[in-house]
């Protein structure tokens, strides 16, 4: 039986071994806590390593994409630190000392599981290490609270937050197209740096890759663990920003040629209920009153964010 | 003599059976852009509610043909109309988003096209080139 690790961190995941400089093939991440198998192992230019993974369980918001079944790679540095999780096999064999025979054995064996397995090579690029590193540092990591009042409350404070009714306001002034034009992630983020719910215009390029890259800037994702509480467009709170995976191939960056397999996604805010933003309920690069699994594409796209950052306060009266 | 039937057989085998297998590949082709056409030709402003689905579909398979000709050139007309019936419907522009590769590799098939519709859908689809422009020379956002 393989060896199983645990992650002391959050990791991206990738679809390739190619390249863990930019965030082009990043496809999702996985938390600390997750227990995997190592399937293989390749020493990059850098020294670092690909590892090709087997996930046996996903650690707490932890996103693996759904309908995907090729391989998953992380990035292991010299930092990155794997704890072994207790063998199975290890407590097999030491089953027959039950009756106390072999006891001196039993510490050897347990200390040998708990050891911290560091495989990591000495030279580590500094562009690869910041690609990837933990997608939730442990500073802006959500609080683990599920509560249902409290996380009501925390969506309430976001949706009447001064943020939100400002970035609400910006881009009901200036986003004014009526029709998509392939630039809904680099105006969704324009809209939220103008409510100041990020610092600035950053520059990961996929809208799929937001439920990452706003988790790291403090977001909460409502739709996955521990909340799940199953929103839809619709039901959404206003200001929360959703983030959509697609089935649809779009262009590799500067380039002509579809090359990207798993689509570029989708994002748009939840301006609210329409009643006090002329019937307009979404905005991303366009604004309009249905969101884009209502148009005529929706069923090319699934919904797998809907975020909202949790510690703001209410408006200022 | 011998020699000469060894080229006859050499050259049976090279051409004679070779060939059959690239017909069927281009007759398949053939084949697909003409079920394509005749799929796009129905829609109309009257039946694209119903259809919207399909119309996706279909432009996404047209978008995938690697060569288009002057051949093509009903096929391309169709699709463009089938843009220009979509779009109220599909306000991302999903659909018009998918030709960007295609468009970039066959513009000058898309220019004949665009002339042979009407003053309104040249109108849209002269902005919906103008936005695939964009994102062959930038990419995504």
């Amino acid at each position: 039986m393989a060896q199983v690790y645990r992650l002391n961190s959050s990791l991206s995941t990738r679809d390739s071994d190619q390249n863990f400089i930019t965030n082009d093939d990043v496809n999702g991440y996985v938390s600390a806590g997750t227990e995997f198998e190592i399937i293989s192992s390749k020493i990059l230019a850098s020294g670092s390593k690909a590892l090709e993974i087997k996930i046996i369980k996903p650690g707490p918001n932890s996103q693996i994409p759904k309908f995907y079944s090729g391989p998953i790679y992380i990035y292991q540095n010299k930092k990155t630190e794997f704890d072994t999780v207790s063998n199975p096999t290890l407590i097999e064999a030491a089953a027959p000392c039950a009756d106390g025979s072999c006891n001196t054995s039993v510490p050897q064996e347990q200390m040998k599981s708990q050891q911290v397995v560091k495989i990591a090579q000495d030279l580590v690029s500094a562009i690869e290490t910041q690609a990837s590193v933990p997608v939730i540092p442990p500073t802006t990591a959500p609080t683990v609270n599920i509560e249902s009042d409290s996380i009501n409350e925390k969506i309430q404070n976001y949706s009447n937050s001064f943020q939100v009714e400002k970035m609400i306001k910006w881009t009901m002034r200036n986003i004014q197209r009526r029709s998509g034009g392939g630039l809904c992630y680099k105006l969704t983020k324009n809209s939220l740096a103008a409510g100041g719910l990020i610092e600035s215009h950053y520059s990961d390029q996929y809208a799929r890759d937001a439920v990452v890259t706003l988790t790291e800037r403090g977001f909460i994702n409502l739709n996955s663990k521990p909340y799940d509480l199953k929103f839809t467009p619709e039901t959404a709170p206003k200001g929360a920003v959703l983030v959509y995976r697609s089935s649809v191939k779009c262009d590799n960056s500067r380039k002509t040629g579809r090359t990207m397999a798993t689509g570029c996604g989708h994002i748009e805010i939840k301006l609210g209920d329409g009643s006090k933003t002329k019937g307009f309920k979404y905005s991303s690069d366009y604004k309009n009153e249905e969101s884009i699994l209502d148009g005529a594409s929706g069923f090319k796209y699934e919904l797998i964010g809907v975020m909202i950052k949790p510690e703001l306060s209410k408006v200022k009266k | 003599m011998k020699k000469i039937i060894f080229v006859f057989i050499f050259i049976l085998a090279t051409h004679g059976f070779t060939k059959p297998a690239v017909t069927n590949n281009t007759n398949d082709l053939v084949n697909e852009k003409s079920i394509l056409l005749n799929n796009v030709e129905k829609i109309n402003s009257k039946n694209i509610k119903d259809n919207l689905k399909s119309v996706v579909n279909n432009i996404e398979k047209f978008s995938e043909i690697e060569k288009l000709s002057e051949a093509d050139l009903d096929l391309t007309v169709s699709i463009l109309k089938a843009l220009v019936l979509i779009e109220p419907h599909d306000k991302s522009r999903t659909s018009a988003q998918m030709l960007a590769s295609s468009y970039g590799s066959h513009k000058q098939i898309y220019q004949l096209a665009l002339k042979k519709l009407s003053k309104s859908e040249k109108k849209e689809i002269t902005e919906i080139f103008k936005m695939l422009e964009h994102l062959n020379s930038r990419g995504h956002g």
